[in-house]
């Protein structure tokens, strides 16, 4: 797997600029889950305040505001523990390349997330995520310095 | 991935496994060789004659029987073999009042505590050897009838022979269940009851000797070793289950009459003093709270211990694909329930969570039971399984793909079965919980509480409430199997 | 798919565990709760524990949490080993036995000043506690409650067992269900009972003749007593109190504790501060709470002993009890514990 891992630099290097992209991108979900996980999770600090200053934004769907104050606020410690494995997942699969086409679904839908309840001034970078974020399931940038040639040698498939 | 590892190595990590209770206490204690041999060969002369007189008697009587069960079919009798299990799951004190009771002036000595022994393991063995047995007559009576043998001749000279091993298994069970056994040979022994586990014991408690006890436990180890090599000297194979042939069943038997009293015998006490219990006991008295949150910690320790049952099989099993020497670490029975548990008590901080509890325990209760179960339902299977994963491994086939569509259909019914004991086990183990130190309540700690504070009526309705819980599991999980008992 | 959900569950998992620890870890360093060590019949609901603890936490507004002691051998060894590093902070059920055997190991803080129940109250209940005094390794321990040693048996038998001898009586062979003093406390007191009101050999001679005319000798305290309520034994070991526990519980009075002419010897439990405590200061608040008419109402009324200061058992099914002729409370060194241990263990291998 390791060889395979530095083979692909030599069959599939026309994606090595995009997988160096994936590997900052997975390193600053990294950092956010790492962050996250201090000052949500291991402080207890209130994620529900967050959320609720965020309700009053125009851009948040009127399904996404209910499922917000009716599911997530009650139980904000959950879905903020439920929110850090998935940037962790993310995180993590983008770093080491596996299967970063599925996680990459994750993190779609973490930005969408982010749009929605962020401010405006995040707004674009969220954006340019997503971009950066269907680049990498569209072009399966795992395959290129990643475990995902590994498994894409054995078998094909378009999760890989 | 799993192809890569090292089998060695996984032969070492599991020793270390294994062993490691008794490297945990000789890395704290000094040893001690200062304790009087003669004690430890009384101890080990008396813990022979019982473990031997009660194995032999079990295995006897369940030699005699098996052929006539095997021949019985009613609606009673899968009830009835699982009710035989009761006397060697239920906590020790159960079974020493309901024997008591039938007696006016009970034999003590060895005589008491055989009996005693006979009682709880009986149903075990008969059992066990039964399973084994149905297996055989499926496999051979279709070919054994077309040579007109005799009744007595099959079983005497082709079934016995090929049920050696499962014999040699269930001989070993019975003897670590004496060996290890501390309530029994105290109460009913008398003067000459002591055993070596009490000899143990008293290393602990009264000489604070603790790395002394561990010696006595590895020595007590290594003697079931050379007991269990040397009567395993002639392996005989034997064949994997296939479906059932239909037979002549009858109704009833001598064999089934026999049997049916000795389960009637416990269940009948043990039923006696529940039904009391029920009339005397106020049911606010009943601490239903406190007895949901032991049921709820047993439950998840079942799932944690199954988990851990399952990797280590899987581990074993790995063993066995790459063909690596393991065969002496099914040696490696530790039977006594305190130096297990002290070790974990040590070895794992105090006050914790509920899941590094819940791991504590079930590494113990594996520790403890594992083997057993390994070598009673699973390694059984082995000597018919092993072709096929020599064809799988020759042809290529990667150790999880063989596991998944070679091995596991076919030792489906076992691992069911062991799991079905281990959860019965999580509910019921109280000895070793309690050595360790843990924090958690469950239902054996608390079925002990009660029976230690007056309250053993309670004691006896919540055995009863553990059982009933226990056997609707055993009956959702049925359908895993394909045969009944 | 399979590769990533398998991933994704991997993920979780870890990230559950470190979670997990997380609160282990907080748990752990959590300054602000007093951490005991007691037994399982105590911390249980039917044990004085939840209520001694839900009366302080209301009272102090300190936090108590329990930690199960199996044995006391066991945690204390623990606690040996793991020094400052010890969890907890008051260790409470050690009877004088388990303090002669299994303390030596452990430092403790010295808490005689914190003792607010004198001599005369002990002598009101008939207990002489003076040999403590003389005791350097009890000094740092405070008593909590006590009962006395005997034997029970149903009011409508009729035996007549009014000293030690007259557990030999012909009538009684096989009909007293004892404890092994190796492996239970009862036993033991029963062991050091017959030492303490005989010289060596008639001692010895009378274990001897013991041993053949028990009914058995449990390996613990419930074993015997499951026997004696099974009608198994017509007589127990067992303590003075056994009797309150039926009438007051099962409404059944039908139980008697048989007065000796020798006098009954008396179990006496103690609680220690351990000097590793990390939440010192409460701690102590909580040694006075346990000596306090409340604490001690508490304890006689769910552990069914006898508190410290005979005036809380007024008006109490406790009153009831009568007052037996009591032993002075004796303190065994370990090597003598052990010596009358080994006669014991010599005399039951040598039996028949």
């Amino acid at each position: 797997m390791l060889q395979a891992y530095f083979e692909s630099i030599k069959y599939v290097g026309h994606l090595l600029p995009i997988s160096l992209l994936r590997i900052f991108v997975g390193y600053f979900y990294l950092q956010q889950a790492l962050a996250d996980w201090k000052m949500r999770i291991l402080s207890n600090s209130n994620v529900s305040d967050l959320i609720i200053d965020a309700l009053s934004s125009d851009k948040m769907p009127y399904w996404y505001r209910i499922f917000l104050s009716e599911h997530v606020i009650p139980h904000w410690n959950v879905y903020a523990f439920i929110l850090v494995g998935l940037q962790l997942a993310v995180g993590l699969s983008y770093l080491i390349g596996y299967v970063v086409r599925p996680a990459s679904i994750i993190g779609l839908f973490l930005c969408l997330n982010y749009i929605a309840i962020g401010s405006s001034q995040q707004e674009l970078f969220f954006r340019m995520m997503i971009a950066c974020q269907v680049t990498f399931m569209w072009v399966g940038a795992g395959r290129c310095l990643g475990l995902d040639y590994f498994f894409y040698k054995r078998y094909r498939g378009i999760w890989w | 991935m799993m192809g890569k590892i090292n089998g060695k190595l996984l032969t070492s990590l599991l020793l270390i496994f294994f062993l490691s209770p008794v490297v945990i206490i000789l890395y704290y204690f000094k040893i001690n060789l200062d304790f009087p041999i003669d004690d430890f060969i009384l101890a080990f002369k008396n813990s022979l004659i019982q473990s031997l007189a009660t194995a032999g008697i079990c295995l006897l009587g369940s030699v005699l029987l098996v052929p006539g069960l095997s021949r019985v079919k009613n609606k009673w009798f899968a009830s009835m073999m699982a009710a035989s299990l009761l006397p060697s799951l239920l906590p020790s004190i159960f079974t020493i009042l309901i024997i008591f009771s039938y007696f006016k002036t009970f034999p003590f000595g060895h005589t008491g505590i055989i009996l005693i022994f006979t009682m709880t393991y009986f149903g075990f063995s008969t059992v066990a050897l039964y399973r084994a047995y149905q297996a055989l007559v499926n496999r051979y009576a279709g070919v054994i009838d077309i040579y007109n043998v005799s009744w007595w001749d099959r079983y005497l000279k082709i079934y016995l022979p090929l049920l050696k091993q499962d014999l040699v298994n269930i001989f070993l069970i019975i003897m670590l269940g004496c060996f290890s056994s501390l309530s029994v040979p105290l109460l009913a022994g008398g003067g000459r009851g002591a055993n070596v586990e009490l000899l143990i014991y008293e290393s602990i408690y009264i000489n604070g000797q603790w790395a002394t006890a561990s010696l006595v436990a590895i020595i007590q180890i290594f003697l079931m070793l050379g007991l269990g090599f040397y009567l395993n000297q002639n392996r005989i194979s034997v064949s994997a289950r296939t479906p059932s042939i239909i037979y002549d069943f009858k109704k009833m038997n001598f064999s089934f009459i026999i049997f049916f009293i000795y389960t009637a015998t416990y269940i009948v006490g043990y039923f006696f003093q529940v039904v009391q219990s029920f009339f005397k006991v106020d049911l606010k008295q009943l601490y239903w709270a406190e007895f949901s949150q032991a049921l709820t910690h047993s439950f998840l320790l079942s799932l944690f211990s199954i988990s851990i049952f399952l990797a280590l099989s899987t581990a074993i099993i790995y063993l066995h694909y790459t063909r690596t020497r393991s065969q002496f670490l099914m040696y490696f029975l530790l039977p006594s329930s305190t130096v297990v548990g002290f070790s974990l008590y040590l070895f794992f901080p105090e006050k914790s969570s509920l899941v590094r509890e819940l791991i504590k325990v079930s590494l113990g209760l594996n520790l403890i039971y594992f083997l057993a179960l390994y070598k009673s339902y699973i390694q059984p299977q082995f000597s018919s399984i092993q072709s096929q994963m020599d064809v799988c491994r020759i042809y290529g086939l990667n150790f999880s793909t063989a596991l998944r569509q070679v091995i596991s259909p076919q030792l489906k019914s076992s691992l069911v079965i062991s799991m079905q004991i281990l959860f019965l086990f999580s509910f019921c183990e109280f000895a070793l919980i309690k050595a360790a130190g843990s924090q958690i309540l469950f239902s054996g700690v608390f079925m002990e509480r009660l029976i230690s504070t007056y309250r053993l009526e309670q004691g006896f309705i919540y055995s009863f409430i553990i059982l009933c819980a226990v056997f609707l599991f055993f009956r959702i999980t049925r359908f895993f199997i394909h045969e009944s008992y | 798919m399979r590769q990533f959900i398998l991933y994704m569950t991997g993920i979780f998992s870890i990230l559950f565990l470190l979670y997990v620890y997380r609160e282990d870890s907080q748990q752990l360093n959590d300054q602000s709760s007093i951490k005991i060590y007691a037994s399982g019949s105590f911390i249980s609901s039917w044990g004085p524990g939840p209520e001694l603890k839900t009366l302080f936490e209301k009272q102090t507004g300190l936090k108590v949490s329990f930690i199960e002691m199996s044995d006391p051998g066991i945690t204390l060894q623990k606690v040996s080993f793991s020094a400052e590093d010890a969890t907890g902070d008051i260790v409470l059920g050690l009877d004088q036995f388990d303090i002669a055997r299994f303390t030596e190991k452990v430092r403790w803080k010295d808490i005689s000043h914190l003792n607010t129940i004198s001599q005369s109250i002990f002598i009101s209940s008939g207990l002489n506690l003076n040999e403590l005094k003389n005791s350097d390794q009890f000094m740092k321990f405070i008593p909590y409650d006590w009962s006395a040693i005997s034997f029970v048996k149903r009011s409508d038998s009729n035996y007549q067992i009014n000293s030690l001898p007259d557990l030999l009586q012909p009538n009684l062979k096989s009909k007293i269900a004892f404890e092994d003093p190796r492996t239970s406390s009862p036993g033991l007191q029963f062991l050091l009972w017959v030492a303490s009101t005989q010289n060596e050999d008639q001692a010895i001679q009378f274990l001897k003749d013991l041993n053949a005319h028990a009914h058995s000798f449990s390996p613990s305290w419930s074993t015997a007593y499951g026997l004696f309520k099974n009608k198994n034994a017509d007589v127990v070991l067992s303590y003075i109190t056994s009797p309150i526990y039926h009438l007051v519980e099962e409404n059944d009075s039908n139980y008697q504790a048989l007065e000796f002419s020798e006098g009954l010897p008396v179990q006496v439990e103690f609680m220690g501060l351990l000097a590793s405590c990390k939440n010192c200061e409460a701690a102590q608040k909580f040694i006075s709470f346990v000596q306090s008419k409340d604490g001690q109402r508490i304890i006689m009324n769910k552990n069914y002993m006898l508190p410290m200061d005979k005036q809380i058992t007024e008006g109490t099914a406790f009153d009831t009890l009568r007052v037996f002729k009591l032993l002075d409370f004796k303190v065994y060194s370990k090597e003598e514990i052990n010596k009358w241990l080994r006669i014991w263990s010599d005399i039951r291998k040598n039996d028949g």
